[in-house]
């Protein structure tokens, strides 16, 4: 057991940088996702702490031990590999066993010690099966067992669900949070899919460009984005963004005015860009002082609830209702920012999310 | 290691049937003459004068095959052929699968200018290399040996060995080697664990290339050997003084070997051309 130092970590392949000087603190026992579009840097990240990629410059330490030239076997790591990478000719258990043998763990050991992994991940039956003989969520379940069974101090997984099919990945999610869980061992868990990351990790690192851009727990990262890629990568809808004009605490959004749950410095009459969710929005069919003016553009009924598209001004909003609000295309609606869910998100002229 | 491999039924579309038919007519055509050595082969000796030639061996008689296989030099030449065989495709493996490796794997510097000059040897003609190649051996007091035969058919053999080894190596993701090291193993480890295993096909191919050009060379051979010839050189040294039962029977011995080899080595073969495995 032990905690990750990542420590200005730069590394760049053929003049382009995967990763931009990235410091990162993962707690003993913590589960770390890091979350990002593809070509984020996320999955180089990973190989830099397994030790298949050694960085340009800066450090990484396992526990007090400095990895930073280490060789992957050396780090006390395990890897789960997106495509599994179990090993095609090895039947299951020569596989889970592989690595114990490598460090020439007696013969009795490395038995009970497949079996019991084989256990943990419900697998036992297969033990005898090679790779290509099994279905894709038994295969996922081998290279887990494989990793568990070297105890190792961190365990990295990068995309280990996203093979599977959507079913079997909500199964499969529960299931690994569980068992991680359980374990209390160092997880460092790359994905794209940030339902993944809100629901399994303990602290969410989003990236974008190489850099880590915001770094919380997955409510906060949520909750308070820090800037407006983190506020529309995350979530789905992905939060509001609207352009507004500062005043003190307060912002100015087409000309209606709407308080900031904390105050601003910002100087009167800059412009900025507020962020809000659709489930914060309290849709009025009737008007009412301090809310602002829509019109339904487009009704989405998605089961649970009606996501309505909403033109505010040159403005579009989303902002989810019961589905029994009676509305339809065309109907005026004036939409309430709920008290103290309005994120400042920086000037307006920020970039958004580029893909 | 792996199942065998399953081909979907497929009905004889009339393209098919075209294609099986001009496979069929090329194979005819390669094989034919083959066939007709090896009838000449077993045949009494006067039968060879026959015309129309026998498409069969009728009556079969082993006296031309027992009468090249007793000629003097024939049997040693036979056996040293197999052993400089043999040494080829050891030294061509262990030679080619540290190249190919590193052509498959690594990005190094004159990566391209080394494929291109792997490639080039193959553009010496082997009279260029024979000749001072012999003044070498002598030299080297290695002439006239098996081991001077068997280091140049490697050099012969190692562009292709090369390249068959790092298209196979390319095949074995290299996340699996990761995989294995991140469990303990060197880089050396993982490839002798994993990746050569996997690779056991392709690697196989490449050993059949080597020893069929190394049974079939006969220039090189020829030119570095004087008492001790290789078969295809003593058949060849005796062409001219020999008469035609003689020849066919050397035919046949020649071509016996390399096709058992083949055969055994067939579905190594197949994965070289890039028959999908199972």
């Amino acid at each position: 057991m032990a905690g990750i130092t990542i420590e200005s970590i730069t590394k760049s392949f053929a003049g382009v940088t995967a990763v931009d000087n990235v410091s990162l603190t993962i707690e003993d026992g913590e589960f770390m996702v890091l979350l990002g579009p593809s070509g984020c840097g996320k999955t180089t990240l990973l190989r830099l702490i397994a030790g298949f990629d050694l960085p340009d410059s800066g450090r990484i330490a396992i526990g007090d031990r400095d990895v930073t030239d280490s060789p992957p076997g050396r780090r006390d790591i395990a890897m789960v590999f997106q495509s599994y990478a179990l090993f095609p000719h090895l039947r299951v258990s020569d596989n889970i066993a592989f690595g114990l043998r490598m460090h020439h763990v007696g013969k009795d050991e490395v038995t009970s010690r497949v079996r019991e992994a084989a256990e943990l991940m419900g697998i036992e039956a297969l033990l005898n099966r090679y790779p290509t003989q099994l279905s894709g969520g038994q295969r996922q379940r081998v290279a887990v067992a494989r990793a568990l069974v070297m105890r190792p101090s961190v365990i990295l997984m990068d995309e280990p669900l996203s093979n599977l099919d959507a079913l079997l990945r909500l199964q499969m999610r529960a299931e690994l949070k569980h068992l991680l869980q359980d374990i209390k061992t160092t997880t460092v868990y790359v994905t794209h899919d940030q339902v993944e990351a809100l629901s399994m990790g303990d602290r969410t690192a989003v990236m974008r460009d190489g850099a880590v851009l915001q770094c919380a727990s997955p409510m906060e990262v949520y909750d308070r984005p820090g800037d407006i890629f983190v506020a529309t990568f995350i979530g789905n809808p992905p939060m509001n963004i609207v352009r507004a004009v500062a005043r003190d605490s307060v912002v100015k959004v087409e000309g209606v005015e709407v308080a900031l749950p904390e105050a601003s410095n910002l100087p009167a009459g800059t412009e900025v860009s507020i962020g809000i969710r659709a489930e914060n929005i309290e849709v009025h069919t009737e008007a009412l002082d301090g809310a602002l003016p829509a019109t339904v553009a487009v009704i989405e009924p998605l089961g649970s609830h009606l996501l309505l598209t909403l033109a505010v001004g040159a403005e579009s909003i989303k902002a989810s209702v019961r589905t029994d609000f009676a509305v339809k295309r065309g109907d005026p609606l004036w939409l309430e920012l709920r008290q103290g869910s309005v994120r400042l998100l920086g000037s307006a002229n920020q970039s958004g999310p580029s893909d | 290691m792996s199942a065998a491999i399953r081909r979907p039924r497929r009905r004889a579309t009339p393209q098919r049937q075209l294609a099986y038919a001009a496979a069929g007519l090329i194979t005819a055509f390669m094989l034919f003459p083959l066939y007709l050595i090896a009838v000449a082969a077993l045949q009494p000796r006067t039968a060879v004068f026959d015309y129309p030639r026998a498409l069969y061996p009728s009556p079969f008689s082993i006296e031309s095959m027992a009468f090249f296989l007793n000629a003097t030099g024939i049997l040693p030449a036979l056996g040293r052929s197999l052993v400089i065989g043999v040494m080829t495709v050891v030294l061509a493996l262990a030679l080619g699968c540290p190249a190919g490796y590193a052509v498959a794997r690594y990005r190094f510097a004159g990566r391209d200018l080394v494929q291109l000059l792997i490639v080039s040897v193959r553009a010496f003609p082997i009279l260029i290399l024979a000749i001072p190649l012999a003044v070498t051996f002598i030299n080297w007091n290695l002439y006239d040996s098996v081991l001077s035969v068997a280091l140049v058919h490697t050099v012969m053999a190692l562009p292709l060995t090369i390249l068959l080894a790092a298209s196979v190596f390319l095949r074995v993701p290299s996340e699996l080697e990761e995989a294995a090291m991140s469990m303990g193993t060197s880089r050396f480890g993982a490839v002798w664990r994993i990746v050569l295993p996997l690779s056991r096909q392709g690697l196989g191919a490449a050993a059949l290339f080597a020893f069929v050009l190394s049974w079939n060379e006969v220039f090189a051979a020829a030119v570095l050997t004087v008492r001790n010839p290789t078969l295809p050189a003593q058949i060849v040294g005796a062409l001219g003084q020999s008469p035609l039962p003689f020849r066919f029977a050397g035919g046949l011995a020649l071509t016996l070997p390399a096709l058992v080899f083949i055969f055994f080595m067939r579905p190594y073969l197949f994965s070289a051309f890039g028959q999908a495995r199972s």
